[in-house]
């Protein structure tokens, strides 16, 4: 009876302990989303319908002076939306051809071409690297090295690419998407290698070429990925500046300026200047209200149209 | 089998379109890499000459300028600092590692817990949040953020930067959790058994077997967090990084023999370096890692 009652004890005092270790542990992460997630969040929501006055105190003089202000901006200058349209094309460009080009890539190294091992690192290396390198290199090569290389083969005098008017989009874009090729190579490599060695034979022996096994078992496998990318890539249509702000900084011509790059110089300038802060939430808020739902139809479609799996 | 073999091997046409087409992209990504660092050897005078061959007299003086003239003027305690390379490196190295240690200690922690008590109510519903805190985009964040850290004095401070990025919300955190699958039930009741406390498992029986996952989490968070400018720039504005003083060096106006590309190149170089290193000794391990991290098996 003492030992039970002791054993019981022991148990109890085990949960106990548990609980204590449970709660102790996720104390911190718990309190760390409340205030910097959570709040931020709500903040957020909150500072969209107020606007600083000359004290530097948020007042709810006028709530949707901010969003007025965004709406006034987008009618009164077409960069805005032209911007969006770029934003589009860049997404777009990423998503029909990028997307295409990576997996190709991919497919051809799972199928071991010669030199794959040396080309996985050679295309993944360039990843780590930051944009800023890649920004300066890339900038000096068709600002100054193009040019050149022009004017010495065929005699012809150019301006530097990114300096003229009719090439900088284009370039961007080039940039964009050239650069970030080798990135998800490794991913869809890994995710093609867990298709099973016999589903490939079996359908290899049924006189299947190679053509077939990609768009009927290589596909599907990897189709959760693309689905993956295409869907959390959403806000990217919104949100990203192509990279022109580490090319230009503050000072992008107006003939390449995306929707992204003009948030992103908005969001530096609140940093600097309290004032606008209210204004960037706003801002925040329409973007997340066009893309949330964006994302979820997205997701949505892309579940009921991906390829399945043969057999 | 044989025939089985014959039929598995790539038709000659689709091996050298690939190889033609990823030896294309390799060429278009490191010949510019290839030609700035000849660059970066030439002086001046050299450089105006020829844009495009190898330097005649090969020479460091670019590398020389970028010591002297690579800096970020900034505003500290109200006074005028001058960063240079090695504060820059500085900077980064304490960023970077802290955020990389505390982010990995946090999730870790939370995800372990989560995990051995997943049969706790409370401890789904958790997995849920985070899952969906993770994907849900929420752009508004900045704005408020700015004014918290603001508020409580995390703006332009360092331990503060380390305390907002030490939170689970990570797809490491999901990676993590994933990898526990392959610790067995058995070796935590065994070392119970053994008298081995909460904390000791956590750290000396767990910790161990999930390494391979925790390294790359160390070493992708690094190379992320070094090469980061922009949350650097908008929220540690006077303690510069190596990717912030490179961002602000290249907008910088600079004597002419600075202002110029053997040096600004040079910059770049020296600035990618250390991650350069990083991928020469890991880079075996962090491909591999990525791969198993990544693969979604269909």
């Amino acid at each position: 009876m003492h030992s039970e009652t002791k054993k019981i004890m022991t148990l109890n005092q085990r949960t106990k302990g548990d609980r204590i270790f449970y709660w102790g542990c996720l104390a911190y992460p718990i309190i760390q989303f409340l205030i910097f997630y959570l709040y931020v969040n709500l903040d957020s929501f909150v500072l969209a319908f107020q606007s600083m006055d000359e004290n530097y105190t948020y007042q709810f003089t006028d709530p949707l002076y901010n969003f007025n202000r965004f709406f006034a901006q987008f009618q009164e200058s077409n960069i805005l939306g032209r911007g969006i349209l770029y934003n589009f094309l860049n997404y777009g460009i990423g998503l029909f051809i990028g997307t295409p080009l990576v997996i190709f890539m991919s497919f051809a190294m799972y199928k071991k071409i010669p030199g794959h091992k040396a080309f996985k690192i050679l295309l993944y290396a360039p990843t780590i690297i930051s944009t800023t390198v890649w920004v300066m290199v890339y900038s000096h090569t068709v600002d100054t090295l193009i040019p050149e290389l022009a004017m010495k083969i065929f005699g012809v005098e150019m301006d530097g690419l990114l300096s003229n008017n009719k090439t900088m989009l284009g370039v961007v874009l080039y940039f964009q998407r050239w650069f970030s090729l080798g990135g998800g190579t490794l991913l869809y490599i890994a995710t093609m290698e867990g298709v099973p060695e016999e589903q490939v034979e079996a359908m290899r022996m049924d006189g299947a070429n190679l053509l077939k096994e990609f768009f009927h078992l290589t596909m599907p496998s990897v189709w959760p990925i693309i689905s993956l990318f295409l869907w959390t890539g959403i806000p990217s249509i919104i949100t990203s500046d192509m990279g022109l702000y580490t090319f230009y900084s503050e000072k992008a011509p107006v003939e390449v300026r995306s929707f992204g790059y003009w948030l992103t110089v908005i969001k530096f300038r609140a940093a600097e200047n309290q004032k606008d802060i209210p204004y960037v939430a706003a801002i925040g808020m329409i973007q997340s209200a066009v893309v949330l739902p964006l994302m979820f139809i997205t997701k949505k479609v892309l579940s009921m149209v991906g390829p399945k799996t043969e057999g | 089998m044989k025939k089985i073999k014959e039929k598995n091997k790539n038709s000659v046409f689709f091996n050298v379109l690939a190889v033609s087409f990823i030896v294309l992209q390799i060429l278009v990504v490191y010949l510019p890499c290839i030609w700035g660092v000849l660059q970066t050897f030439k002086s001046r005078t050299n450089w105006i000459l020829d844009k495009i061959g190898i330097p005649t007299d090969p020479t460091l003086n670019a590398y020389d300028l970028f010591f002297r003239y690579f800096y970020v003027n900034v505003v500290r305690n109200g006074k005028p600092v001058k960063v240079y390379f090695e504060g820059a490196v500085l900077n980064t190295l304490l960023y970077a590692g802290g955020s990389s240690f505390l982010g990995f200690f946090v999730q870790y922690i939370t995800a372990y817990v989560l995990f051995r008590f997943k049969h706790y109510k409370s401890s789904p519903i958790f997995y849920a949040i985070i899952v969906i805190a993770i994907n849900l985009p929420l752009a508004g964040g900045v704005a408020a953020s700015l004014k918290l850290y603001r508020a409580i004095g995390f703006y332009d401070n360092m331990i503060g930067m380390w305390i907002l990025n030490a939170h689970p919300l990570n797809f490491y955190f999901l990676v993590l959790y994933s990898s526990f699958y392959v610790v067995p039930n058995d070796l935590y009741e065994a070392a119970e058994v053994d008298g081995a406390g909460r904390f000791h498992i956590m750290f000396k029986i767990a910790l161990p077997i999930v390494m391979p996952v925790v390294f790359l989490y160390f070493l992708t968070t690094f190379i992320a967090e070094w090469n980061n400018y922009q949350t650097c720039l908008m929220f540690m504005p006077s303690y510069p990084t190596v990717g912030y003083a490179l961002y602000k060096f290249k907008f910088m106006s600079s004597p002419p023999d600075v202002n110029h590309t053997t040096v600004k190149l040079a910059a770049a170089y020296m600035c990618a370096l250390p991650v350069i290193i990083l991928f020469i000794i890991f880079g075996n391990k962090m491909m591999k890692g990525v791969s198993v991290s990544g693969g979604i098996k269909g």
